[in-house]
C-alpha cells in the first residue's frame, strides 16, 4: 500500500512530467494564472542559486555516435597515415582491433567569421557556425552505447539516476503547468529508453515524457464538450460528499483539482504541440515536408514550440529519417560514405532552422542548444568504410543561452584520437550547462537513501572558458 | 564542509580497526596528525572528493595510495610521496594552495617514520554501534494503563499503545466499521474489492471470529499471492522484457522471466518460509532440494537474471562487471537493507562495508552466469535459458534416448543386410540396366517409356532410375523461394530452398553494406548458407565445350559466432563427378580458391562446375560471401557480377548460374570407380555394343566393390530400394524413431536463472576469486579477495570455505536464523505494506543514513517471532492484522501528523494495478487466472500483475499511476496526483468500457432507481449511499437511459473514494 502523503507532502503531487496543483490551480480558473505559489509544488518555479544566463535546453541527441573526424574535427594527418597504423597504442578499452588510419572522405571548409571547420555533410550549420559554441575535446567513459548514453544524460554509466532534464524541473520548476516541463521528442527508441529521461529517485513530477508519435503527441485527449463538463459537476458534487470530515487531507483537493486542470489541458495541449499551425515560410525554413528532413525538421519545429510555451527541457533524439528507424542511426560502424551524408542531410536544414527561428524570435539567447551524440568514432577503420566507438575524445556544440558563439574550445591530438587540449568531461558538460541554468552543480542535491546525490556525481567543473 | 569533515572522521575512526598502536603513538596520531590529514587533506582525499584515486582517511588508503601509486613507504619518510609532496620539493605541491606549516610538514614526517600508527579511537568502530547490526532481542512486552489495555488485542498494541500513551495521544483510538475494515483488509490482502456478498456476509456475522475468519479465507485466496508477490517483484526490479525493441523476439531478452513471477506468487500462497524463499533465489540451483522442487529452484535464481545492466555491445568485461553490481545491489537492498553496491569503487563511506568486502562476495556473483555467453561484439548478451525437466521428465528423456539408439541400431543392421544382397545384385544386374538405361536416354527418355522398358525387360525401376540419374550431372533442389527487404532491408534478397531456411543464397544489390543479425554484407556481395541438414551449392552449368580456369574466394561473413564452413568445388559431369579442390574454413577467415595454383580443366556442355558450400559442426552462423569466375578462351562468367546484373529472378537461376541445396554429400568415388565411370561415358560415345556391355559390366564390379555408390544411395535413402513388401517391418521402425526423435526435439520449457561457473569462454568462467577493482575498474586490478561474507555482521558459524561459486554458502549466511538484517528487513516490510510506512522508513537502508525504527521494540519483537514460528509470511500478517493498532480508524492526530506512533490507521491510495483490477472487478469481467506469460494486451481481463512490463517502457497506464521503475529496486511507490490521470479516467476508451460493463451489470439487477443506485455504489464502494449521494446520482441517470447510468458508472470510477481507502 501507498500511504497518502500528509500535510506538508499533500501537494508533491507527483506527475509524469505535468503539472500538478494545489491549494492554488483549485482556487484559482487559470492554472497558469499564478505559478510558483505553492512552495510545495515540486514543479512550481524555483528561483535559480545565481542569476541564469538560460532558461530553457533544447538537446540534439544524435544517436549512434557522431563521427567527429568527418564532421566537426578535421585531422589531415590522417591522410598520411592513410592505410597505416597509429603510431600509439590504443587504449585497452578498445575491443575491436580498427587498425588502420582512415581519413575522411568527406571536404571541410572553414566558417563564419572565426573560421571553424566545418565539413561539408552541414552546409546549412555551416552557415550558422557564428552561432555556435565547438567543443573538440569532450572525452566520456564507456564505449558502449547504453552505458554511453547513460552517462552522456544522467552522468552515471550504470545504475538509475536521474537525467539531466529531471534535475532541472527539480530545480527550477516549470513555466506552464499546462504542458510537461521535460519533454522527449524521438520517433524511435534510442539506446535503452526511458532510463535516459528518468526521474529515477526524483519525484516522478520530473520525469521526460516521451513523444514517439509526432501526429499523436498526447494521450487521452478528446475535445472536452458539455456532457463531459456536466459529468465533472457531478463528480465534484460526490467528491465533495466525500471530503466531509476529511478536510484536513489537502491530497484529496488536489485530486479533485486534477480533474480541472485535466479538462482545460484538453483545450490547451494540442495547442502547443500543433506544428501544422506554423506559416509555410516557417515549415519551409526547418524543412518540413521535404522528404529527407520531413521527420526531424518536425521534431525541431515542436521543440521551438514547447520551449516557447516555458518546456523547461526538450530532447530532440534523431532516431528516424525517411529511410531508416533505428536507436542507433549514426553507429556507423560500416557504410560510412553512405550513410553519415544521409544522417546528416536529414539533420542539417532542420538544426539550422532551429537556430535561425530561434534568434528571430529573440529566444537564442536564452535557449541553450547542445548537439551531440554519446561519443564519436574512431579516427581508425572498421573494415574499409566504417568507423567504431570512440569515447575518448570527440565533438559536441553548443549554442544559445549564455555560451561564447563563433568559438571553439578543445582540441584532439593530431589523429583525433585523445582529447589533449581543454578537455571536456560529461561531468564538466553537465556542469556548464546547470551553470548556464543558474544552477550550482554541487548546491543542486537530492537526498536518497542517505546520500545527497548530484548530477555531477563528485566531480564536474564549470567552463568558464566558454561562457559568454 | 562541517558535515562532511566529520563524516570523515567518523570514517577514519571504523576504517582504522588494523594498527592499535602503543598509547603514545595514538597520543601524537590524535593531536598531531589527525587534525592535518582532516583539515588539510581529506576534503580532496576523502570520502567525498578521491582526487587522484587516494584516500587520505584511512591507515588502508594510505598505503594503498592513489593512481601514482602509495603514498608512504612506512618508516621512510624521505622515499614517501606523502612526505615529499608536503615538503614542496618535487614536482607534486601539496596541499595546492595553502602549504602546511613546516611544524606540521615535520609532524607528518615523524608520523610515517613511525611507520604510520593509526589507531581506532573508539573499540568496535561504528559497526558496533549500528542498531541493525546488533542482535535481534526479543524484547518484553511492555505494560499498558488499564485503560490502554483494555483496547488491545495483542502484544502489538502493547507495543504501540506505550508510545501513543507516553505521548499523551490516548484518544481517540476508534475502530474502523466494519464496511471500511472488509474493504482495508480485502485490499490489503488481494488487491481487489470486496463483493457486496462478501461485505453482507462479514456485516451480518456477529459470531466472535469473524473478524478473524476473514483474515483466513483472504490469506488462502489465490489472490494473496498475486498482490503481495507484486511486492516482492518490485524490490527485485521484475520485468517480463528488458527492451521494447526485442521484447519476445530474442534471447538478449529475458523470455523466460515470468515463470519467475509465477514462482514468487506461488511461494507466497504456499506460506513458503522466507528463509527458504530467499536461499532459492539465491542458490536454488545448487541448493539440496528434494526432486519434486528442483526445478523450482532454478527457476527461483531468476531474481539474479532479470537484471538492469548495459547490453554490452562493444566492452564484454563492463558487461559482466556490471551484472555482478547489480546482482550486489538487489540482494544487499532487498534481503539486507544494506547499499552494498557502494563499495564497488571506494570503501562504504557511511556504513562499515569495505571494497574488500564488496569483492569479497563479488567473486561468488563473478563465478556464477545467467548469459550463455557474452555476445558478439556488435550486440547484447544471449541469456542462458535453462531447460527445465522435472525428474520425470528426465527419466522419460533417458528411456527415449536408449529406445532411439537401439532403434538406430536396428534399422542400421537391417540396412546393411539389405545392403549386401542389394550389393550383390548390383554386380549381377547393374550391367543389364546401365545399358537400358543409355538406351532409354538416347531415345528421349519419358516416364511410359521408362514403365515399358522395366515392364518388358524385367528391370527394377528404381535401380533402372539411378543409373539414368547418375548420367546426369549431380545435382539438387535450385533455391525457389524468392524473398526481397530480407530483415526489412530495401536491397537485401533472398533465395531459400523450398521447405526450410538455410540453405539460403543472399544478395546485397545496394552499393552500400547491410547489416543484418550479426551479419555485415559487403555492397554488392552475395552469399550462400548452408543448411542443418543438405548442403548449399553455387553451380555454374557450362554452356560450352572448352578448356576453363576457375578462381575464387569463399569468406564467412559472419565471424562473430559460429565455427566456420568447408567447401568442395567439383566437376560433375556424366559419369560422376570429382573433386577439385576442397578446405575447410575457420571462423571469420577466407579461403582463395585457384591460387596459388591454377584450376584448368575441359569441361563439355552441361558439365557443372559445383561450389558446395557446407557447414561444420555447426550451420547457424556460417552465412558464407562467394566470388567464384570461370574463364573460357571466348568468355567468362563471373558469379556475383552476373548475378547482380541480372534483374533478381524468382529461382535461384541466372545464366548458366544457379545455387541449389544438396542433400548429403557424396561419397566420394574410388579410383577404379572413377575409371570405370570415365571409360563407360567414353563408351558410350560410340556405338561399340560389345564394348558398351564391358564397360557397364566394369562400373557394375567396381561399384559393387565400393558398396554400390553411387547406384545405391546412402543408408538414410536405401530404404527406396526394398521392394514396398518387405519394407513393412523397416518403415515401421522408421515410423517409431521419427516418433521418439519428434519427441526429444520437441520444445522444452526454460528458465532465466544462475548457474554455476562464470560466463563460458570469459576471462570469468568457472569459479574463482577477483580482485579488487580499483575505484570500481576493471582494467585496474589489486589484491585478490578470497570469497566470504561481510564480517560486519556477525552471524552464528559463518561459513567458512566456499564450495563452488559460494552462493549456497552465500545464502546459508543470509538466512541464519541469527542474522541481524535479514528477518528485521523483511518484517519492516510486511508491516510497511500494511501501515503504508515501516518501522523503519527507510525499508531499504538499515545503515547509518537510514531512519532508525521509530518503534525498535517492536521491530525485534516481530523479526524474533517470524523467526521462530518458521519464518511464515501468513502468521505474521495474522498477527499484524488482529492488533487493534490495524482494526483503528482514520483519524490523524494533530500531535502526530506523520503518524510516526500509529494512533490512527493512514488513509492511503491504491496502486496501479488495484485501480485497473477494480475497474474489471466492477465490470464484472475481471479474469483472476494464475500465472502464464505477460500480455501486451492492455484490454485484456487478466489482473493487473500479467500486464507486461517492459523496461524500456515508461509510457503508458503503469507507470502514470506510479508502477515501480524496474530498472532498480523499488521499496516504496510515489503517488502521484497529476492532470493525465484524470484525463486516462476521462477518455480512456478501456475505462469506457468497463464503465459500460458496470451499468449493464446495474440496469441487469433491476429494482428501483435507489435499489441500482445502492448496488452501484456498494460494488464501488463497498458501502450503501448516503441520501445526499443517492440525489447526486438521480440528476444523472434521471430519465433512465443506458447512456445515463454508463455516465453514473464512469463517474463512480473517477471519484476519490474509488481509489482511496481508509
Amino acid at each position: 500500500m501507498s500511504p497518502l502523503p500528509h500535510r506538508r507532502h499533500a501537494l508533491w503531487s507527483f506527475a509524469n512530467g505535468f503539472g500538478v496543483l494545489g491549494l492554488a490551480a483549485l482556487l484559482a480558473e487559470d492554472g497558469r494564472g499564478e505559478p510558483g505559489r505553492s512552495p510545495d509544488d515540486p514543479l512550481t518555479i524555483k528561483p535559480p542559486h545565481f542569476p541564469a544566463k538560460a532558461k530553457r535546453v533544447i538537446f540534439l541527441f544524435m544517436s549512434g555516435g557522431p563521427s567527429h573526424v568527418d564532421l566537426f574535427d578535421p585531422k589531415p594527418k590522417l591522410k598520411d597515415y592513410a592505410g597505416k597504423p597509429l603510431p600509439f597504442e590504443q587504449p585497452k578499452l578498445v575491443r575491436t582491433r580498427t587498425v588502420n588510419c582512415l581519413p575522411t572522405p568527406f571536404k571541410f571548409a572553414k566558417h563564419g567569421a572565426a573560421g571553424i571547420d566545418v565539413s561539408e555533410l552541414f552546409p546549412h550549420v555551416a552557415r550558422r557556425t557564428d552561432d555556435l559554441c565547438v567543443l573538440r575535446g569532450v572525452v566520456a567513459d564507456n564505449i558502449n552505447h547504453n552505458g554511453a548514453c547513460l552517462q552522456m544524460n544522467t552522468g552515471e554509466q550504470a545504475f538509475s539516476r536521474p537525467s539531466l532534464g529531471s534535475w532541472l524541473l527539480y530545480g527550477l520548476g516549470t513555466e506552464n503547468r499546462s504542458l510537461p516541463g521535460f519533454v522527449v521528442i524521438s520517433p524511435s527508441q534510442p539506446a535503452q529508453g526511458a532510463p535516459l529521461w528518468s526521474n529515477s529517485f526524483l519525484p516522478a513530477a520530473f520525469q521526460g515524457t516521451l513523444v514517439s508519435n509526432l501526429a499523436k503527441p498526447i494521450e487521452n485527449i478528446a475535445p472536452p464538450d458539455e456532457a463531459q463538463r456536466r459529468e465533472l459537476d457531478a463528480l465534484r458534487k460526490l467528491n465533495e460528499l466525500h471530503r466531509r470530515g476529511r478536510e484536513e487531507d489537502t491530497l484529496l483537493s488536489a485530486r479533485i483539482a486534477s480533474y480541472e486542470l485535466a479538462f482545460r489541458m484538453q483545450r490547451e495541449a494540442p495547442e502547443a504541440f500543433g506544428i501544422e499551425s506554423e506559416s509555410s515560410k516557417t515549415k519551409a525554413l526547418y524543412g518540413v515536408g521535404e522528404p529527407a528532413t520531413d521527420i526531424f525538421a518536425k521534431q525541431c519545429l515542436m521543440a521551438r514550440r514547447l520551449v516557447e510555451r516555458g518546456v523547461r527541457m526538450v530532447q530532440v533524439y534523431h532516431t528516424q529519417t525517411s529511410k531508416r528507424s533505428s536507436c542507433q542511426l549514426w553507429d556507423q560502424h560500416g557504410g560510412l560514405r553512405a550513410e553519415l551524408p544521409a544522417n546528416c542531410a536529414a539533420t542539417d536544414k532542420p538544426i539550422a532552422g532551429l537556430l535561425t527561428d530561434l534568434k528571430a524570435r529573440g529566444l537564442l539567447k536564452d535557449t541553450l542548444v547542445i548537439w551531440g551524440g554519446e561519443f564519436g568514432r574512431t579516427p581508425t577503420a572498421e573494415g574499409t568504410d566504417g568507423r567504431e566507438h570512440h569515447p575518448f575524445g570527440f565533438t559536441m556544440w553548443l549554442a544559445g543561452g549564455g555560451v561564447k558563439s563563433g568559438f571553439s574550445y578543445g582540441e584532439t591530438d593530431e589523429f583525433g584520437w585523445h582529447a589533449v587540449k581543454n578537455k571536456v568531461h560529461v561531468h564538466d558538460l553537465h556542469a556548464t550547462i546547470l551553470h548556464l541554468m543558474g544552477l550550482d552543480h554541487e548546491k543542486l542535491t537530492f537526498r536518497h537513501a542517505g546520500r545527497d546525490y548530484r548530477l555531477t556525481d563528485v566531480s564536474g567543473r564549470v567552463l568558464d572558458e566558454i561562457l559568454a | 564542509m562541517p558535515r562532511f569533515v566529520l563524516a570523515a572522521v567518523v570514517l577514519a575512526a571504523f576504517a582504522a580497526r588494523l594498527n592499535a598502536g602503543p598509547t603514545d603513538d595514538a597520543a601524537f596520531f590524535e593531536s598531531r596528525i589527525r587534525p592535518v590529514l582532516v583539515e588539510k587533506c581529506q576534503s580532496c582525499h576523502g570520502s567525498i572528493k578521491v582526487k587522484g584515486g587516494l584516500r587520505l582517511d584511512s591507515r588502508d588508503g594510505v598505503l594503498r595510495g592513489g593512481d601514482t601509486g602509495p603514498a608512504v613507504i612506512p618508516g621512510d619518510p624521505d622515499a614517501s610521496l606523502l612526505v615529499k609532496a608536503v615538503r614542496r620539493a618535487g614536482h607534486l605541491k601539496m596541499p595546492p594552495k595553502q602549504p602546511l606549516t613546516d611544524r606540521e610538514a615535520a609532524d607528518l614526517a615523524e608520523w610515517v617514520r613511525k611507520k604510520v600508527p593509526w589507531p581506532s579511537d573508539k573499540a568496535g568502530g561504528p559497526a558496533a554501534e549500528l542498531w541493525s547490526l546488533k542482535p535481534v532481542a526479543d524484547p518484553a512486552v511492555p505494560a499498558l494503563s488499564p485503560a490502554s489495555r483494555s483496547g488491545a488485542n495483542n502484544a502489538i498494541d502493547n507495543f504501540i499503545f506505550a508510545k501513543l500513551d507516553a505521548a499523551g495521544i490516548t484518544t481517540p483510538r476508534a475502530a474502523a466499521d466494519r464496511h471500511t475494515l472488509i474493504r482495508r483488509v480485502t485490499f490489503d490482502l488481494t488487491g481487489l474489492p470486496p463483493t457486496p456478498e462478501e461485505v453482507d456476509a462479514f456485516i451480518n456475522d456477529s459470531s466472535p471470529g469473524a473478524y478473524e475468519r476473514l483474515i483466513d479465507r483472504l490469506l488462502a485466496s489465490p489472490a494473496y499471492g498475486q498482490r503481495w508477490g507484486r511486492h516482492w517483484l518490485d524490490l527485485v526490479r521484475y520485468c517480463d522484457s528488458f527492451d521494447a525493441r526485442i521484447t519476445g523476439t530474442s534471447d538478449m531478452d529475458c523470455l523466460d522471466a515470468w515463470r519467475y513471477r509465477d514462482w514468487v506468487v506461488s511461494a507466497l500462497n504456499r506460506d513458503l518460509p522466507y528463509d527458504k524463499f530467499v536461499r532459492m533465489q539465491i542458490a536454488g540451483d545448487v541448493l539440496p532440494l528434494p526432486d519434486a522442487e528442483k526445478t523450482d529452484g532454478i527457476i527461483a535464481t531468476g531474481m539474479l537474471a532479470i537484471g538492469n545492466w548495459g547490453g554490452g555491445d562493444a566492452d564484454k568485461d563492463k558487461l559482466l562487471t556490471d551484472i555482478v553490481d547489480d546482482q550486489i545491489d538487489v540482494v544487499g537492498r532487498s534481503v539486507l537493507g544494506l547499499t552494498l553496491a557502494c563499495a564497488r569503487c571506494h570503501d562504504h563511506k557511511f556504513d562499515p562495508v569495505t571494497t574488500a568486502d564488496y569483492y569479497a562476495l563479488a567473486g561468488v556473483f563473478f563465478s556464477t552466469h545467467i548469459l550463455a555467453n557474452v555476445g558478439p561484439k556488435t550486440n547484447g548478451p544471449p541469456m542462458l535459458r535453462i531447460p527445465l525437466e522435472s525428474p520425470v521428465d528426465v527419466a522419460r528423456r533417458l528411456d527415449l534416448e536408449d529406445r532411439a539408439r537401439a532403434l538406430d541400431k536396428k534399422f542400421a543392421e537391417s540396412l546393411a543386410a539389405r545392403r549386401v544382397t542389394l550389393v550383390k545384385r548390383l554386380r549381377s544386374e547393374l550391367a543389364a540396366h546401365l545399358l537400358a538405361a543409355h538406351d532409354l536416354a538416347e531415345n528421349a527418355a519419358d516416364r511410359a517409356k521408362l514403365a515399358d522398358a522395366t515392364a518388358a525387360r524385367k528391370l527394377d525401376p528404381v535401380l533402372l532410375k539411378a543409373c539414368l540419374d547418375s548420367f546426369r550431372p549431380t545435382g539438387g533442389e535450385v533455391l525457389g523461394r524468392h524473398e526481397t527487404k530480407v530483415h526489412g532491408k530495401p536491397g537485401l534478397h533472398a533465395w531459400r530452398a523450398a521447405k526450410s531456411d538455410p540453405p539460403s543464397l543472399v544478395a546485397n544489390t545496394t552499393a552500400a553494406e547491410i547489416r543484418f543479425l550479426t551479419i555485415r554484407m559487403p555492397p554488392r556481395a552475395v552469399s550462400v548458407h548452408p543448411g542443418p541438414a543438405t548442403d548449399v551449392a553455387v553451380i555454374w552449368t557450362s554452356p560450352v565445350a572448352d578448356e576453363v580456369t576457375i578462381a575464387g574466394r569463399v569468406s564467412d561473413f559472419d565471424p562473430n559466432c559460429g565455427d566456420g564452413f568447408a567447401y568442395d568445388l567439383r566437376l560433375g559431369s556424366p559419369g560422376g563427378s570429382r573433386s577439385l579442390s576442397s578446405a575447410t574454413v575457420d571462423n571469420g577467415k577466407a579461403a582463395e580458391i585457384g591460387k596459388p595454383t591454377a584450376i584448368k580443366l575441359h569441361v563439355a556442355v552441361g558439365d557443372r562446375i559445383e561450389l558446395v558450400v557446407k557447414r561444420r559442426a555447426e550451420y547457424s552462423c556460417d552465412t558464407t560471401g562467394v566470388e567464384l569466375t570461370i574463364r573460357g578462351t571466348g568468355r567468362s562468367w563471373d558469379f556475383a557480377a552476373d548475378w547482380l546484373a541480372a534483374e533478381p529472378p524468382p529461382s535461384a537461376r541466372v545464366g548458366p548460374w544457379s545455387a541449389e541445396e544438396l542433400i548429403g554429400t557424396t561419397t566420394p568415388l574410388t579410383a577404379p570407380l572413377r575409371q570405370a565411370l570415365a571409360d563407360w561415358a567414353e563408351a558410350r560415345r560410340h556405338s561399340d555394343r560389345e564394348r558398351l556391355a564391358r564397360a557397364a559390366q566394369a562400373v557394375a564390379d567396381s561399384a559393387a566393390d565400393a558398396g554400390g555408390s553411387p547406384f545405391l544411395p546412402p543408408d538414410d535413402r536405401l530404404a527406396e530400394f526394398i521392394p514396398s513388401e518387405e519394407r513393412i517391418e523397416l518403415d515401421r521402425v522408421r515410423g517409431e524413431l521419427a516418433a521418439i526423435r519428434k519427441e526429444l526435439a520437441a520444445p522444452k520449457t526454460f528458465a532465466n536463472g544462475a548457474q554455476e561457473g562464470g560466463v563460458p569462454s570469459s576471462p570469468h568462467a568457472g569459479t574463482h576469486d577477483v580482485r579488487v577493482h580499483l575505484r570500481g575498474r576493471y582494467d585496474r586490478l589489486g589484491d585478490l579477495m578470497p570469497r566470504r561474507f561481510p564480517e560486519v555482521i556477525r552471524v552464528s558459524s559463518p561459513p567458512v570455505n566456499v564450495s563452488g561459486s559460494g552462493r549456497k554458502e552465500f545464502a546459508d549466511w543470509l538466512t541464519r536464523p541469527d542474522h541481524p538484517l535479514t528477518s528485521r528487513v523483511i518484517v519492516n516490510r510486511v508491516w510497511q505494506h500494511h501501515f503504508g510506512e515501516g518501522l523503519v522508513r527507510t525499508p531499504s537502508n538499515f545503515g547509518t543514513l537510514g531512519e532508525p525504527p521509530t518503534h525498535p521494540e517492536l521491530l525485534d519483537h516481530l523479526a524474533a517471532k517470524f523467526v521462530r514460528e518458521g519464518w511464515s509470511f501468513k502468521k505474521l500478517h495474522k498477527y499484524i492484522l488482529l492488533s487493534a493498532t490495524y482494526r483503528q480508524a482514520s483519524s490523524p492526530h494533530v500531535k502526530d501528523p506523520d503518524n510516526r506512533l500509529l494512533g490512527s490507521f493512514p488513509r492511503h491510495r491504491l496502486e496501479s494495478e488495484a485501480v485497473r483490477d477494480s475497474l474489471l472487478a466492477a465490470a464484472g469481467k475481471l479474469d483472476v487466472k494464475a500465472g502464464g506469460p505477460a500480455t501486451r494486451d492492455f484490454h485484456s481481463p487478466r489482473r493487473t500483475l500479467y500486464l507486461m512490463t517492459i523496461r524500456s517502457d515508461r509510457t503508458g497506464f503503469g507507470p502514470l499511476f506510479d508502477v515501480a521503475d524496474s530498472t532498480a529496486p523499488v521499496d516504496k511507490r510515489t503517488v502521484s496526483t497529476v492532470a493525465p490521470q484524470a484525463l486516462f479516467l476521462m477518455n480512456h476508451p478501456f475505462v469506457k468500457e468497463q464503465a459500460k460493463a458496470f451499468a449493464a451489470r446495474v440496469l441487469a439487477r433491476g429494482g428501483t432507481e435507489a435499489d441500482r443506485l445502492t448496488f452501484a455504489h456498494r460494488v464501488a464502494f463497498g458501502r450503501p449511499p448516503t441520501d445526499e449521494e443517492l440525489s447526486v446520482g438521480r440528476q444523472i441517470v434521471a430519465g433512465g437511459s443506458r447512456g445515463a447510468w454508463e455516465t453514473w458508472c464512469h463517474l463512480l470510477f473517477e471519484a476519490n473514494e474509488f481509489v482511496v481507502i481508509e
